[in-house]
C-alpha cells in the first residue's frame, strides 16, 4: 500500500544536496522546479541554485534554463554540479548529452541523477559523492572523515570530536565529507573513518565508525595501526569514558529501573547506540524505527518513515525512552525524550554537541539520564501520564 | 532564473489553506519527498507556536512504476482509505510530478460522496508558486458554500496562515470590527470547521487579508454578489480609512469608532515620546516599497526624523495590523534605538 501519512524523511535530491554543498568549489544546481530548491536551501543553509522549470520548459525542454543558471555562476567554482530532480527524469532529456553539446565536452560539469521518486536521503548522499569519482591518493597524510552532513544537527559537534581524536592519534584530517572543508580535487587519503553508518562512503580502506563505544574501540585500533599514536585514546581516554558511563548508569539504576526504549532514526546508527543503551542501563530496547531501508540487527526493527506508522508504533510499545527526532518527541510525550535524529524542533541549540566519538558518547549518557530521571521524578507513568 | 527567492511553492500554499480545515485530511499525489518538505515546514512550524497538533498530510509515494504506468489506481485507493478515517473533507493536490505523467486527479475525486474530496491543481512549482497554491485553494475550497443567504456580518479572506503573528493581527481586526458593532462570521480559511467553510457566501462583505488576495476577492464576489475591502488595515490613516470603509460599506455612523481610535493613536504616540528627536534610517532589503511610506508615515508622527545617517530600523514585512501594530513597530525602533 502506498500510503504514507506525513513522510519524515527527506528524499534523494536532499542527500545529494547535503552531500555537495558541503564540498568547497562546487556549485550545486537543482535542475527542477522551485519546489524541489525550497526545501533542500531552507534545511542546509547552504548556497543552491535551481533552474526554476517551468511549465513552459517541460513543453519545450529544460535545456535554456538549465545552460542559463550554469552560465550565470559557471566561473565561480571548479565543478558544477547538476541534481537532476524528478522532472527532468520523467521527461527523459539526455542532460549530459546536452550539456557536453554546449559546454564543448561540459569539462567541470557533472549530471546526478537525483529524482526524488527513486530513492532516499541515503542513497542520494552516497552517490552524489561517487558521481565526483574521487580518487585517493598514496602520498596523502591524514585521515578522511565521512558521514558529516548540513542537515545533521550533530555535524560540527562530531566534525570536531573527530577532530581531536585524529589529533590524539598524532594524524589529521585528510578530505571531510560533507562539511565545507574538503576542496574539490584536492587529494584524499587511502584511510577512511565514518562518524554516521548509514552515510558511509567507500572511499579507501574503512578504519570503522565513531559511533557507540565499541566501534570507537575498534576504530582507534585501526588508527593505532596506522598512525602508532593511538594508545592514548584506548588505554586512557575510552577506559575513562567508559567508567564515567558504568558509574553514572549504576547510580541511575540505585534507585530506578531501567527504561523500555524505541530509538527512531537511520537505521545502523540507532542500532549501534541500541546496544550502548542496552549495555551500559540495561535498557529493554522495544523497537528500532528506521528512517532509511532497515538493515537486520540484533533489536526489532521497523520501517519508520511517515508520521502514522511512528506513532501507531510508539502507542504499541509504550516506551519508558525515546530516542529520536521531535516528531517522536510530539507523537508520544509520555516519555522521557533525548534527540539523536533531525530535525529537532521546538528547542534551544547553540552549541556543538557531538553524538560520535567519546564525547558523543559521553553527551547521548548525560542526556538519557537526566531525561529518564526527570521523567521519573514528574512521576509521569507510561499510562498514568497519558490519561492524565 | 537562479537562485530563487526563499519561498514555498503551490503545495505550501495549498497546504497552509487546507490544513487548517479542523479534521481535514490533505492528500498529496506524488513522491513522498513533496509531502516530506512540507510536513517538515508544518512541524517547525507548529513546534514554534508550541501547537503539538499536526495537520493530516498522506502521500501517495509515487515510485518509478507509477511514473511509468500512471498513479490514479494508488490515488483511488489513498483516498478510499483516508475517508475510512471519516475526516470532514480530503482536499487532493497535484504535484510536478502527477502533473508531468497527466494523472486525470478531478475524474477520481468524482467517485466520492460520502466525504467531499476536492481536488486543487496545484502541480507543484509547475503550478505557480506559494501565492498561487494559496489563491487556488481557497477558490476551490469555495466550491463547498451552500447558503448564498446573506447575514449582517463580514468574512475573513485569505489570511497568511504561516504569519508569524498570524492570529495577533485577526484579534486587531476582530478589536477594530466589534468597535463598529460588526461580527465576523467565517475565517476563509484560518482554524475553521467545514461548516464556517461553507458558510463563506453568507457574509455581507468579505475583508481581505492584503492585496495579494484581490483575485480571490473578485472571485468571491463574482460568485456570491460579496463585495470586498481589499486589505487588513494597515498605518495611522490606513487604520482609520479602514473604519470609515466598513462604516460605508454597512451604512453606519462611525465617527464615534473613529474619533475613539484617533485618540488610541495619540496616546499610543505618547508612550514613546522618548524617540522624538531620534534620527532613522529604514532597513529594507526590498528598497522603498509600499511599507517604506507606512513607516515614514509613523515616524513623522512620532517626530523621528528620518536620515540616511540615522540609526537602522527594521522595516516589517508583512506590516503588523491596526494601531496595535503600529505599537509593536515602535518598540522595535526604540529597542534599536537604545541598542
Amino acid at each position: 500500500m502506498h500510503e504514507c501519512a506525513g513522510p519524515l524523511w527527506p528524499c534523494a535530491l536532499t542527500g545529494a544536496a547535503a552531500a555537495l554543498a558541503g564540498i568547497r568549489g562546487v556549485g550545486v544546481v537543482v535542475h527542477g522546479s522551485l519546489g524541489c530548491y525550497y526545501y533542500p536551501s531552507s534545511v542546509l543553509h547552504q548556497p543552491l541554485y535551481c533552474t526554476s522549470v517551468s511549465e513552459r520548459d517541460i513543453i519545450l525542454g529544460t535545456e535554456d534554463a538549465l545552460v542559463r543558471t550554469i552560465e550565470k555562476i559557471r566561473e565561480k567554482y571548479r565543478l558544477i554540479a547538476v541534481l537532476c530532480t524528478c522532472i527532468p527524469s520523467i521527461m527523459g532529456e539526455d542532460i549530459k548529452e546536452m550539456l557536453s553539446d554546449r559546454f564543448s565536452g561540459n569539462p567541470g560539469i557533472c549530471v546526478i541523477d537525483s529524482p526524488g521518486f527513486s530513492g532516499e536521503y541515503e542513497e542520494g548522499y552516497r552517490s552524489a559523492i561517487r558521481a565526483l569519482d574521487l580518487e585517493v591518493s598514496e602520498g596523502s597524510k591524514g585521515v578522511n572523515v565521512d558521514g558529516l552532513s548540513p542537515f545533521d544537527p550533530f555535524q560540527q559537534g562530531n566534525l570536531q570530536e573527530t577532530m581531536r581524536l585524529l589529533a590524539l592519534a598524532g594524524t589529521g584530517a585528510g578530505g571531510i565529507f560533507s562539511a565545507g572543508l574538503y576542496r574539490y580535487g584536492d587529494p584524499l587519503s587511502r584511510f577512511t573513518l565514518h562518524t554516521n553508518p548509514d552515510l558511509a562512503l567507500d572511499i579507501g580502506e574503512s578504519l570503522g565508525t565513531l559511533v557507540g563505544i565499541s566501534g570507537i574501540k575498534d576504530a582507534a585500533k585501526r588508527l593505532e595501526v596506522f598512525s602508532g599514536e593511538a594508545q592514548d585514546i584506548l588505554e586512557r581516554d575510552i577506559p575513562l569514558a567508559e567508567e564515567k558511563i558504568v558509574a553514572a548508569c549504576d547510580r541511575y539504576l540505585k534507585r530506578f529501573d531501567p527504561p523500555g526504549a524505541a530509538l527512531f532514526g537511520q537505521c545502523r546508527m540507532m542500532q549501534e547506540i541500541a546496544l550502548m543503551v542496552e549495555r551500559y542501563l540495561d535498557a529493554d530496547i522495544l523497537v528500532v524505527g528506521s528512517r532509511n531501508a532497515p538493515v537486520p540487527g540484533r533489536f526489532r526493527v521497523e520501517r519508520a518513515r511517515d508520521y502514522g506508522t511512528v506513532s501507531d508504533i510508539l502507542s504499541q510499545t509504550e516506551p519508558d525512552l525515546v530516542l529520536g527526532s521531535s516528531y517522536e518527541k510530539y507523537a508520544y510525550p509520555w516519555a522521557a525524550f533525548v534527540g539523536v535524529t533531525p530535525p529537532l524542533r521546538g528547542v534551544v541549540r547553540l552549541h556543538s554537541r557531538p553524538l560520535a566519538g567519546i564525547e558523543g558518547a559521553l553527551a547521548l549518557f548525560e542526556s538519557i539520564l537526566n531525561a529518564c530521571m526527570d521523567h521519573a521524578k514528574r512521576g509521569i507513568g507510561q499510562s498514568g501520564g497519558r490519561a492524565a | 532564473m537562479s537562485t530563487p527567492p526563499e519561498s514555498g511553492c503551490t503545495l505550501t500554499g495549498a497546504l497552509s489553506v487546507t490544513a487548517e480545515i479542523e479534521g481535514s485530511t490533505t492528500i498529496i499525489h506524488g513522491p513522498s519527498g513533496c509531502a516530506h518538505h512540507n510536513f517538515s515546514l508544518f512541524h517547525a512550524l507548529c513546534a514554534g507556536r508550541d501547537d503539538p497538533r499536526l495537520p493530516r498530510i498522506l502521500s501517495t509515494d509515487l515510485g518509478e512504476r507509477e511514473i511509468i504506468f500512471g498513479g490514479e489506481d494508488i490515488l483511488d485507493a489513498v483516498i478510499r482509505k483516508a475517508a475510512r478515517k471519516n475526516p470532514s473533507i480530503i482536499c487532493v493536490l497535484s504535484t510536478c510530478v502527477t502533473g508531468a505523467i497527466g494523472d486525470d486527479i478531478e475524474a477520481v475525486c468524482r467517485g466520492y460522496q460520502s466525504v467531499p474530496v476536492i481536488p486543487i491543481p496545484t502541480a507543484g512549482s509547475l503550478g505557480g508558486n506559494f501565492h498561487n497554491g494559496h489563491v487556488q485553494a481557497l477558490i476551490s475550497l469555495s466550491s463547498l458554500a451552500v447558503d448564498p443567504e446573506t447575514t449582517p456580518s463580514v468574512n475573513i479572506v485569505g489570511e497568511k496562515t504561516l504569519e508569524f503573528e498570524r492570529d495577533e493581527n485577526y484579534t486587531e481586526v476582530k478589536r477594530l470590527l466589534s468597535a463598529v458593532g460588526i461580527p465576523i462570521g467565517t475565517r476563509f480559511i484560518c482554524r475553521s470547521t467545514i461548516g464556517n467553510v461553507s458558510r463563506i457566501s453568507q457574509g455581507s462583505c468579505n475583508i481581505l487579508r492584503d492585496s495579494s488576495m484581490t483575485i480571490v476577492g473578485k472571485y468571491l464576489e463574482k460568485r456570491f454578489r460579496t463585495p470586498f475591502i481589499d486589505s487588513f488595515p494597515v498605518g495611522l490613516t490606513g487604520t482609520i480609512r479602514f473604519l470609515e470603509e466598513v462604516g460605508s460599506l454597512f451604512s453606519i455612523d462611525v465617527s464615534g469608532a473613529v474619533a475613539e481610535e484617533e485618540a488610541r493613536q495619540e496616546k499610543l504616540l505618547e508612550k514613546f515620546q522618548s524617540l522624538r528627536g531620534e534620527r532613522v534610517h529604514f532597513c529594507n532589503p526590498s528598497g522603498n516599497t509600499p511599507e517604506t511610506d507606512l513607516c515614514r508615515e509613523i515616524a513623522d508622527a512620532a517626530g523621528i526624523t528620518v536620515h540616511p545617517a540615522g540609526k537602522p530600523v527594521p522595516v516589517p514585512d508583512p506590516f503588523p495590523v491596526g494601531t496595535g501594530g503600529i505599537g509593536r513597530i515602535l518598540h522595535r525602533w526604540r529597542r534599536a534605538c537604545r541598542a
